[in-house]
């Protein structure tokens, strides 16, 4: 098994904060930590490269590195990737993380880093790589490569990974199906006894935690307020141009005026799957009230009404894809100088 | 007699073809062709078709609006689907006959968007119960310019009058087996019932208790014999995996499994319909009163399957939350739609969830032999897109697109876990 090893300047012998300018090296060679998981996973795998990088460059020139890193791996035919161990550094554990992610999402190779639980870096990038938990800083160094190596020696011989706790890395979020022993509703009757009857049970989906948003304050002057209307209804210039799905839509996009055929948009249908379609297909403003908007800016009633309208399908939309496009579209709507925003659901 | 006892015949049909006479011989069903036809003739069909599915054929459906289990009335009245082709007086006692292991399947052109699949092989067949059945397909197409409401209307009632049809073959034949469904007196073990919840939002998203449309229900408490013997018909074009279509009803697994647990290590108290409502107000007022008619019944605990997901994932923790604040102990069943946030509604109380599967999951169908319906309508389905059917006829797509392999009445053994 071909192993490429990403470390920072530090741990790469370049130097200290001084030298976290350092642009991104490869060497043919086993580097500093490498010694040791070269020791701990040979015969089994062998490290063929060494990525150096500083750490602020790193963070500073993503996409260059980025870019980098993927000739890397294929260049050096890697067949898995270790990065760090970061332990609690910050920038360090990004850096790390972002080399998974490359490994994980061009290539489709299994990735391996190493973190203490408060690392920035867990959170943003544990959907890609395996996240063995350290300590928090290089002392704990020992213990966590001798954990790590023992990770990579189970992928190399092909063991199946299962639960995050017994196997020790933390939790990627990535949810498959499986099949249980009993029935749904044998479970549920089970589950249902024991709660009734005070024995311990433990839910099979727990509840998340959604992340609480506090409104905006209101618009001070409406009068000369840029105002937005956008939809979740799924509506769409006839003929669905983008092929926006009716269900589960991975994509959302910004129509204008003429996507829609004019002021009156009569260019429109909805591919939206969770209602019957046959009234928004005979007028579009029932799920996106543009006409209304209109009148209202030509009577004044507030400044001006922005020309684009974002759209997609709230159908089935898991909450993290929907908060997701919703990042993107703010920063839209920021960039343009849009002061408010009026959604339409269906 | 005070209690409603239900003896439910049943007759196991291990094949089905076409013949001269529409009978049952040594549970082989064969159909009169000509005769179902005209049976469940409608003038708003353009055209109108039968064909048969059976398991392990490479056959595909799609897309598919309802499936039905052909069941009949031996005692009263004689009909099928209460509200629908018959009275109500009788329903959930007496005798009733039942084919099992054959289905109707209705399908033609897209109604709505939230139709399914059901393959008679392959990998979509171990997700699907539905391709353990011998089917009889019915294909309708109705007349241009119809409405979408007239055309579900019309496909439904075909259905189940082709399920009726099918039975009345039932006759002269003996029984295989029977279940008797009766809840006796039980003391001193936990009440249980299940809050019944079924889609009542309009546009497509429909269910009929007793021929009545959810949309005009209050939640109402019923014996499970009468959904056992056909009281509820589903109209609903919700996601294909986890709605439950008039099969699902008719052979309930929660149903089932509380009854095998009933004077056991339960009591067995009934099933409290309860309408989903897309509004807030509604959503209040019909889960208040399920929660409300759950203390009059002095219930310890209630199952809560959802119906859908999204939209109902509210009402299903609105109950939860109320019924946990008077001390009526909880659990639901849901199919995550999502890897870390699987539900877009949430309550503390909510410590007790079944995960009967994991809806974003991608599957490739092979190409089938044979189609029946139209394969390039899964652009439109809820889980497909315009690249799902690929040039070589297999599609990639959505679990969802499958017909029950999420139903949320807990009929399979698919659950997720969190890697």
């Amino acid at each position: 098994m071909r192993i490429v090893h990403y470390i920072n300047q530090f741990f790469g012998q370049v130097g200290a904060e001084s030298a976290a300018d350092y642009p991104l090296e490869v060497r043919e060679s086993v580097v500093g930590p490498g010694m040791m998981f070269e020791s701990e996973i040979a015969p089994d795998a062998e490290i063929v490269a060494t990525i150096i990088c500083g750490d602020n460059y790193f963070v500073e020139n993503m996409d260059i590195v980025n870019e980098e890193i993927a000739k890397i791996l294929k260049k050096y035919r890697a067949d898995f990737v270790i990065a760090g161990p970061a332990f609690n550094a910050g920038r360090y554990g990004v850096a790390c993380g972002n080399v998974c992610k490359v490994a994980n999402q061009n290539f489709g190779i299994e990735a391996i880093t190493g973190m203490y639980y408060d690392n920035p870096g867990v959170s943003m990038y544990r959907r890609y790589a395996y996240i063995i938990p350290t300590a928090d800083s290089a002392r704990g160094m020992k213990d966590a490569i001798i954990k790590m190596s023992e990770f990579v020696k189970r992928l190399a011989s092909g063991e199946e990974i299962d639960n995050p706790e017994t196997d020790g890395y933390i939790q990627r979020g990535i949810r498959k199906s499986i099949f249980s022993q009993h029935t749904g509703a044998q479970r549920c009757v089970n589950m249902m006894l024991d709660k009734v009857n005070g024995r311990p049970f433990t839910t099979e989906l727990p509840m998340p935690k959604f992340e609480k948003v506090n409104p905006s304050p209101g618009i001070k002057d409406i009068s000369k307020a840029k105002i937005a209307v956008m939809t979740t209804g799924g509506l769409v210039p006839k003929g669905n141009p983008d092929a926006i799905e009716a269900g589960f839509a991975t994509k959302y996009r910004k129509y204008s005026f003429d996507d829609f055929g004019g002021l009156r948009i009569p260019n429109v249908e909805t591919i939206h799957g969770g209602y019957d379609p046959i009234y928004v297909n005979e007028d579009g403003n029932r799920v996106l009230p543009i006409d209304a908007l209109v009148e209202l800016e030509g009577e004044g009633a507030f400044g001006q009404l922005y020309n684009y309208f974002f759209v997609t399908t709230g159908n089935a939309m898991s909450t993290d894809t929907a908060s997701g496009f919703g990042d993107e579209i703010a920063k839209q709507f920021i960039e343009a100088n849009v002061d408010g925003v009026i959604l339409t659901s269906t | 007699m005070r209690h409603m006892n239900l003896d439910m015949e049943i007759i196991n049909i291990i094949d089905v073809k076409f013949g001269n006479h529409t009978e049952i011989n040594n549970g082989i069903l064969t159909i009169n062709k000509v005769e179902l036809l005209d049976f469940i003739a409608n003038p708003i069909f353009e055209s109108l078709n039968v064909e048969l599915a059976r398991p392990g054929e490479s056959v595909r459906i799609i897309p598919v609006k309802d499936v039905i289990e052909p069941r009949i009335k031996i005692t009263g009245s004689g009909g099928s689907f209460p509200g629908f082709l018959d009275s109500i007086q009788g329903t959930g006692e007496g005798k009733t006959k039942t084919l099992r292991g054959c289905g109707v399947v209705t399908t033609g052109k897209i109604v709505g968007f939230q139709e399914g699949i059901i393959d008679m092989s392959g990998i979509g067949a171990e997700y699907c119960y539905f391709s353990k059945l011998n089917n009889v397909v019915i294909i309708g197409e109705v007349i241009e310019g119809t409405s979408p409401a007239k055309h579900e209307e019309a496909m439904r009632i075909a259905g189940l009058k082709a399920a009726h049809y099918l039975s009345l073959s039932t006759k002269n034949t003996p029984a295989d087996d029977i279940e008797s469904y009766k809840l006796e007196l039980v003391e001193d073990l936990p009440k249980v019932a299940i809050v019944y919840l079924i889609m009542a939002q309009g546009l497509l998203h429909d269910n009929y208790l007793y021929g009545v449309d959810a949309k005009r229900l209050h939640p109402t408490l019923v014996h499970p014999n009468e959904i056992l013997d056909s009281a509820l018909v589903s109209g609903n074009c919700v996601v294909a995996s986890d709605k439950h279509t008039t099969y699902d009803h008719q052979n309930n697994p929660l149903i089932k499994e509380l009854y095998a647990r009933h004077g056991v290590d339960l009591d067995f108290k009934g099933v409290i319909i309860t309408p989903v409502y897309p509004g807030l107000a509604d959503k209040e007022r019909c889960c208040t009163s399920a929660v409300n008619i759950s203390r009059l019944m002095g219930l310890d605990a209630i199952l809560i399957p959802e119906e859908g997901g999204g939209n109902p994932d509210a009402d299903l923790m609105m109950i939860c939350r109320m019924a946990e604040q008077k001390g009526i102990k909880t659990v639901m069943i849901t199919a995550p739609n999502g890897g870390e946030e699987p539900v877009a509604d949430v309550t503390t109380e909510a410590d007790a969830v079944i995960d009967v599967g994991y809806v974003l999951e991608k599957v490739l169908l092979p190409k089938m032999e044979k189609v029946i319906g139209h394969p390039e309508q899964i652009a439109l389905l809820s889980g497909g897109s315009e690249d799902s059917l690929k040039n070589d006829g297999s599609i990639y797509a959505s679990v969802a697109v499958i017909m029950g392999a999420h139903n949320e009445m807990g009929m399979t053994k698919l659950t997720t876990k969190l890697y």
